[in-house]
């Protein structure tokens, strides 16, 4: 069995003492594993990845990485090295003169040398295809762009751990596609991806794993990603798919929408 | 599926105003709201000479920056209007070797030039500077004057902030904002405040964009201006609004720079060393210095 990096026990976090915003998690990540967080708007998806990241400590249970309880005021840049953060909002992740700045940002804060910092600068904008952005400043981009250059921004620091808030929210098909080849080539480097996310199609095509946040931001489901997805009921209550109908002349139809649509009846209107 | 039921009133056709050829006057907020949303985005990001070939883009941002500066500072010396002159004539010279655009420079001197007279204009007359009357008349009982002395040194202290704002209108319009904020990285200057000055320019565009589809979006749902006192309420909560939006938006940048490992003190890479023309360049605006602060 893989290693375990992060251990999850009974974790819960409220925001300024209002209601939680996760209640009574336990997660375990192993070693190189891409596991989809799961959840609708709401369910605290993006809180679970923020004490991923260290950046914001529960309010009850304990977040052990690689074995160390995470504890708040420490800001050790082993973990930061170890671990990034691509943010739901790219507005927020890119705040340097230009993009390659930012794709330097990393790397300068962790003090890497100057010349491997530009080298990874470089190879990292080739890989993803940005070189020609380089000197632009990140607020002028695309939607498209800009969250390319927030995963190079984070990539350039060469983490084990990536960990994606809603990656393919506002891209078109054909980035989203992109995302989806990459997620898949850090895969077989052996990174370890958690994603949160409400896309099914994504969740399907890259992960390992599936973990269900319910609409009372505790765990439903900690499973196969086949085994989760093909669970229509799970799926239904954790509003993450919907059922409608509509007409085909006097025949009536009523099916989910999902990664695994059925039509469950047939009726004359 | 049940069909969702609307109420009656949506069902109801409306008889559409056309306000083709109707001149809609316009509001408090079209007028100044949208307006200095847009012009305040137009002005400090509106493209500039950066990217031209010129006297002052050859030079490192770094060196550029000192150099102005050092010719600001010089200015302040000044204490004739020749010298005065000559401080015009090398930022006319600098403003035409770097291809900067004289229209967009004037634009930006003209409001300097204007407040600085209006608010210092007291200085042309005998009551504040005195000396030998030039023209005037008579106030009730007072001598109202325009006096040698005072047009002197109304003339040399107008000439002095239109030559200051020219310096620094040439270096921001032959600089793009990148690289000024890269160049004030590289100087001693302290990183909070190199890093402060940064964030709020970025954070100035998203918010001012926020800040004029709020506007158009009022707009959009409204036929004809609203009353003076309606907008001004819209518009304070809006500032409210604005803030603790900028708050939050402080918030999410905080953690993410924490996540990349910042840890409380800007890190920066270190630039290119500066080369011949760099030196050349700061050597020049050092000579200007020692030229007008002579004793």
């Amino acid at each position: 069995m893989t290693e375990e990096i992060y251990s999850l026990k009974d974790v819960s976090y409220g925001y300024n003492g209002n209601a939680a915003a996760l209640s009574g998690i336990n997660l375990s990540v192993r070693n190189s594993e891409t596991i989809s967080i799961l959840g609708a708007n709401g369910s605290g998806k993006s809180t679970l990845l923020k004490i991923l990241d260290g950046l914001v400590y529960p309010t009850g249970g304990t977040v052990s990485f690689h074995g160390r309880i995470l504890m708040p005021g420490e800001n050790r840049s082993v973990f930061r090295e170890a671990v990034g953060f691509v943010f739901h909002e790219p507005d927020a992740q890119l705040f340097c003169a230009t993009v390659f700045d930012e794709i330097m940002f990393g790397p300068v804060q962790l003090s890497i040398t100057e010349g491997e910092a530009k080298e990874r600068a470089g190879d990292v904008m080739n890989m993803l295809g940005i070189t020609a952005l380089r000197d632009r400043p990140p607020y002028s981009l695309s939607s498209g762009e800009k969250k390319k250059v927030a995963i190079a921004s984070v990539l350039s620091v060469n983490p084990d751990v990536l960990l994606l808030d809603e990656p393919t929210n506002g891209l078109d098909p054909r980035t989203q596609v992109w995302l989806m080849e990459l997620i898949e080539g850090l895969r077989k480097r052996g990174k370890t991806c958690v994603i949160a996310t409400h896309d099914l199609s994504l969740a399907e095509d890259v992960s390992d794993r599936v973990v269900v946040l319910g609409e009372n931001h505790s765990v439903m489901a900690d499973a196969a990603t086949a085994r989760v997805l093909g669970d229509k009921e799970l799926l239904l209550k954790a509003n993450l798919i919907h059922e409608h109908g509509h007409r085909h002349g006097d025949i009536f139809h009523i099916h989910s929408h999902g990664p695994y649509s059925t039509h469950d009846e047939h009726n004359k209107g | 599926m049940e069909e969702m039921k609307l109420p009656e009133w949506m069902g109801e056709a409306k008889a559409v105003k056309y306000l083709d050829g109707i001149d809609v006057r316009q509001g408090f907020m079209e007028k100044n709201l949208l307006t200095l949303a847009r012009f305040a985005r137009g002005f400090v990001f509106q493209s500039n000479n950066a990217a031209g070939r010129g006297l002052l883009q050859s030079v490192d941002p770094s060196a550029r920056i000192v150099g102005i500066g050092v010719l600001i500072v010089a200015c302040v010396f000044a204490r004739s209007a020749g010298e005065i002159m000559f401080a015009a004539a090398i930022s006319l010279m600098l403003a035409v070797f770097s291809r900067v655009n004289m229209l967009m420079l004037l634009k930006r001197i003209l409001p300097a030039f204007l407040l600085t007279l209006t608010v210092f204009s007291p200085v042309f007359f005998g009551f504040f500077s005195g000396g030998s009357e030039l023209m005037g008349f008579d106030v009730f009982s007072a001598r109202v004057a325009l006096t040698f002395e005072g047009v002197r040194l109304g003339a040399m202290l107008v000439s002095r902030v239109i030559v200051i704002t020219s310096f620094m209108a040439i270096l921001f319009l032959s600089t793009a904002e990148s690289d000024i904020f890269k160049g004030l990285s590289r100087l001693p200057v302290p990183g909070f405040f190199t890093t402060a000055l940064f964030m709020t320019f970025r954070y100035l565009f998203v918010l001012l964009k926020i800040v004029e589809d709020a506007g158009l979006s009022r707009k959009s749902r409204v036929i004809n201006p609203a009353k003076l006192k309606d907008t001004q309420g819209w518009f304070a909560f809006s500032v409210g609004f604005m803030v603790e939006r900028a708050f939050r938006f402080s918030g999410d940048l905080t953690s993410a720079m924490v996540s990349r490992g910042f840890t409380g003190r800007l890190k920066v890479s270190k630039g290119v060393p500066f080369a011949i023309a760099d030196y050349a360049w700061l050597g020049f605006s050092f000579f200007v210095f020692f030229i007008m602060a002579r004793a």
